[in-house]
Parts: structure tokens; C-alpha cells; sequence
């Protein structure tokens, strides 16, 4: 079902608008959720809980790209479960990808760290600045934390040719933070 | 918060409409009837020929007919593979998937086609493959090794067989709901994918049949063997220089490397943790070149097979892209090992 058409059944608060929402975007939600939470259980609950959000939300809201918005309030929600307590174990994809991001941080440490919105609008001039191809893949493997097996068969390459093209993505991103003298 | 950490939440702030650039940007293939597809190829020649892409065919064949004044053979148009410039070199590997038999193959691009001798190099473009859209048969090649692709431009590419693809069940339920769902939607558009097709580990035999045509060890014509070559620091270069490069034409050394090829078992791609290359030790590399060999081994046909590798390590064949065959039965191995000179 297009987009459009399960926005409508949320604004007309049709039962039906969580079912359709859950089998377009259920897989997405459920790959960020379980690529943060360790415990499968926690995951579910993440999701059952944005489907509940997403009830909530719209309306008022009207988004205009339902994935994205709906991918968003699941990885704050799973994030969110992680900061809270502690104890809870993180997911094996967020420690990968934790330990690809290492790669992007520039080296000096020693002075205040750039706000917020300086760090997003260089990541947004990077992402924009590279190919369609280039950018899709960055997003699905650090957004939707899908995995390098994953992104392989829809993108033609190898798991290893995606590991490159990803490991040239984040240096090249690095440099750009550097350019502009953004530390973390 | 450390760093790669707030990195991370960031992603996560960035604004709906650049997250939703995620399809991964591919060319559509689509099915042809075959009756379109032959005047595909027609208009193909034709219009190609018109625009100069290729070339009146100018062989030895054509030298030939006009000293003896018999008519030149009728060959489809000539392919003119690009000349590399050398300034640039993508390091990108080019893959696409492509249906062979019942099954699902992976093929990749050749970078420079020039570079392929020129007994073997396919010269001219033949009948469509399969009825896909833009996908030829080299004309003047047997078996599948290399099909041509007609790109947007005109231009053609050339692709070589690599493997077939080996999915286990999980991939294959992965992929049953990717497609259940159409996201993403590659596998709808690929009008020839079924999941009825063969996934399962395959016998090199299937390779050696389908898409190099050799059907029994006599269509073997030489094989030759090599160093392998992952250290080059001066004591490997020494140690490669050493082992050496031979060729070998005797036929029951030839019978006995297809025995032990032809029903060895491939697991696909994507599998160097089941490659045991020797090279876990302190002298690793060194132990590598020792115990590996790169064979080429030539066909009847004039095929050249170059991608297959042993290791004695783990008395196993394997390719690039890591490519894994069943490790041999230790008597086969041993053989092997005796073919390769490996002590």
C-alpha cells in the first residue's frame, strides 16, 4: 500500500492503519530495533511501542516519507531503552557500527566539541555530496543498521566490496570533519 | 557520550527526506520474447554499425577470402573493446547476477577485455542470451565464460563467469520476504528470479560442462601451475622464484586433476573463513606461497580456466572472492599435492 493511502487511515483512525504500516515497514523497524537492543524481547516491545507512537503522532503529523519517519521514531525509542538502563546489553550490529563510526572521528579530542547542529549539517553536505548509490548505502548500514550481508544482493556487490565502498565512505567523512575543524 | 556514539545519534537526526534516499539504483532487466529479441539484435547491429561503434570486421577470415575469392565467413558485428587509459582505474568490482540453467550465477565485470589474449578475447557479438534484454552470447566463444552486455551509450562490456550463487535456508526465507514485501525491490524486477531455482552447493562439474564445455578430462589440453603470490617481500619473491612455473601436458596428470576437480563441491561465494590458506602462523605469507599454487589450465576449445587456487593448508581448492570448494579427501589431496610439487 502507498504511503499516502496508510496516512489516510491514520487520519481516519482506522484499526487497519497499524496493520499496513507494520507489513511495509515491520522489517525495517525490526532490523534497527534488534541492531540496538541485544535481548529480542526488548526489540519487539521497541516495536510495538513506535507503532503505538506512530498512532499517536499522526495526525497531527503528516509525514512525507513514512519509512523515514517511522525508521527515526524507532531507532530514538531503542536508543532511548539503552540509555535508561544501563544493564541492557547493546546489539551486536550497534557495536560494529559503533566501531566503524571510530574510524570517522577526527583525532583531536583536546577542545570542545562542536554543537550539534555544525556536526549534522557537515554530515548533511557530505551525504548530499556523494552519489545516489554511495548514499543509499551509508544510510541503510548507519541509519537502518542493515548489515554488510544484507546490503550486498540489492546493491550487486560482495559483502567484502561493500565493506570497502563503506570503509572509503567513512574516511572521506573524516577528512570533511577535519576540513572544517569539527571535533566530537 | 564517547564520540563514535554521538556520531551515531546524529545519523539519526539528519532530515526525513535525505533518509529516504535509500533504493539502491540499478538498471532494470527485463524479459524480451525471442522474436524481439532477434530484431533487437538486428537493430542492434545495425545501428550500432551506422554509428561507428564497431568496426567492419577486418580479421584474418576477410585477408583470406580476398586472396582466394571465396566469401567471407558471416560473422555478427565486430565488439571493439575500449583501450584502457591507465589514468584511471575503478576499484569497484562490477557484479551482476544472471540465470544459467536452473540456476543463479554471479558474473563481473573485465576491466580490460584488451587484456585477454587474443585466441580467447570474444571478437564477435553473437545471438541474444536467454532472451534478456541487452545480454549476448560472444559469438565465437564456447560454454558461458564471458556474455556480453550492450550498455545505455551503445557501448558493449564484457562479463566473466564467476560462480553460481549458494543461498542457505536462512538467506533464502530472507530473501522469500524481501520479496513477499517488495523491499527491497530487486528481486521482483529480476523477471527470471524464482525462488524454484538451485541454490544448493553445486560439483565443480556443473562449472566445468555449462560454462566451460569441458564435458571429460580429454577436452584438458595443458595445465599450468604457479607460485602463489601473496608475499612479496624479497624471501618471497625468492621463495615464488624458486617453486617456479611449469606446464603439464601429461594426460593421466591431467585425468587425474579433473577427477578430483569435477566432483569437488562449491559453497559460493563469500567464504574465506572455510579457506584454510596456510597463512595463520608467524610466517604466514611465507607459509602461504609455500603451500599454494594458482593453476590455469587450458581447454580443447581454446577456454582458459584461471581462477582456480589450492592450498595444500587445507588440501583444498578455492578462488578469489572467496570462493570455497569442499577440502579433498586426504589420497586426492595427496595427489594433488604431488601434481603441484607441494612437499
Amino acid at each position: 500500500m502507498e504511503d499516502r493511502a496508510i496516512i489516510e487511515l491514520f487520519f481516519a483512525r482506522s484499526q487497519r492503519a497499524v496493520e499496513e504500516l507494520r507489513q511495509k515497514y515491520g522489517r525495517q523497524c525490526r532490523t534497527i530495533a534488534r541492531g540496538i537492543l541485544a535481548d529480542p524481547r526488548d526489540a519487539e516491545e521497541c516495536e510495538n511501542d513506535a507503532w503505538l507512537r506512530v498512532w499517536n503522532s499522526i495526525p497531527p503529523d503528516c509525514p512525507e516519507h513514512l519509512g523515514a519517519y517511522v525508521g527515526r521514531i524507532t531507532r530514538n525509542l531503542a536508543l532511548n531503552r539503552l540509555k535508561f538502563d544501563r544493564r541492557k546489553k547493546r546489539g551486536g550490529e550497534l557495536e560494529s557500527i559503533h566501531a566503524e563510526l571510530l574510524q570517522c572521528v577526527p583525532g583531536t579530542q583536546d577542545v570542545q566539541a562542536a554543537a550539534d547542529d555544525t556536526v549534522l549539517q557537515c554530515i548533511r553536505r557530505f551525504l548530499e555530496g556523494q552519489s545516489p548509490r554511495d548514499r543509499a548505502l551509508f544510510l541503510r548500514r548507519y541509519f537502518y543498521l542493515e548489515s554488510v550481508q544484507e546490503l550486498a544482493a540489492p546493491f550487486g556487490m560482495t559483502p567484502s566490496a561493500v565493506s570497502t565502498r563503506l570503509g572509503r565512505m567513512r574516511a572521506k567523512l573524516k577528512i570533511e570533519l577535519e576540513k572544517e575543524g569539527i571535533t566530537l | 557520550m564517547k564520540p563514535e556514539e554521538r556520531l551515531f545519534e546524529l545519523i539519526g537526526a539528519l532530515p526525513d527526506d535525505l533518509l529516504a534516499q535509500t533504493k539502491a539504483p540499478r538498471k532494470r532487466r527485463r524479459w524480451v520474447p525471442a522474436a524481439a529479441a532477434a530484431c533487437l539484435l538486428v537493430a542492434v547491429g545495425v545501428g550500432i554499425w551506422s554509428a561507428g561503434l564497431l568496426a567492419p570486421a577486418s580479421g584474418p577470415e576477410d585477408a583470406a577470402s580476398t586472396v582466394t575469392g571465396q566469401p567471407a565467413p558471416i560473422h555478427g558485428p565486430k565488439l571493439n573493446w575500449p583501450k584502457q587509459s591507465g589514468a584511471h582505474q575503478e576499484a569497484a568490482l562490477h557484479l551482476t547476477m544472471l540465470p544459467v540453467g536452473d540456476r543463479m550465477a554471479e558474473y563481473h565485470e573485465v576491466e580490460n577485455p584488451n587484456g585477454i589474449p587474443t585466441e580467447q578475447r570474444p571478437r564477435y557479438l553473437g545471438e541474444a542470451y536467454r532472451d534478456l534484454e541487452d545480454w549476448y552470447l560472444p559469438e565465437d566463444n564456447k560454454g558461458l565464460q564471458y556474455l556480453v552486455h550492450r550498455e545505455e551509450d551503445g557501448s558493449y562490456t564484457l562479463w566473466e563467469f564467476a560462480c553460481f550463487t549458494v543461498w542457505e535456508e536462512e538467506t533464502l526465507a530472507q530473501v522469500a520476504y524481501n520479496m513477499e514485501h517488495g523491499d527491497p525491490p530487486i528481486w521482483a524486477e529480476l523477471e527470471w528470479f524464482s525462488l524454484d531455482m538451485d541454490f544448493s552447493p553445486y560439483p565443480y562439474r556443473e562449472v566445468l560442462e555449462t560454462i566451460y564445455a569441458v564435458t571429460s578430462a580429454d577436452d584438458l589440453v595443458s595445465l599450468t601451475i604457479s607460485p602463489a603470490n601473496m608475499d612479496n617481500t624479497d624471501t618471497g619473491k625468492a621463495l615464488q622464484k624458486e617453486i617456479g612455473t611449469r606446464t603439464v601436458t601429461d594426460r593421466s596428470e591431467l585425468d587425474a586433476l579433473y577427477d578430483a576437480i569435477a566432483d569437488m563441491v562449491c559453497y559460493g561465494s563469500g567464504h574465506w573463513e572455510q579457506i584454510d590458506r596456510g597463512d595463520s602462523g608467524d610466517d604466514r605469507l611465507l607459509d602461504a606461497v609455500r603451500l599454494g599454487r594458482y593453476l590455469t589450465i587450458q581447454t580443447a576449445d581454446d577456454v582458459v580456466i584461471d581462477d582456480l587456487k589450492y592450498s595444500a593448508a587445507g588440501g583444498q581448492f578455492y578462488e578469489y572472492s572467496g570462493v570455497a570448494y569442499e577440502p579433498l579427501g586426504a589420497e586426492t589431496a595427496a595427489k594433488m599435492n604431488q601434481l603441484f610439487g607441494i612437499e
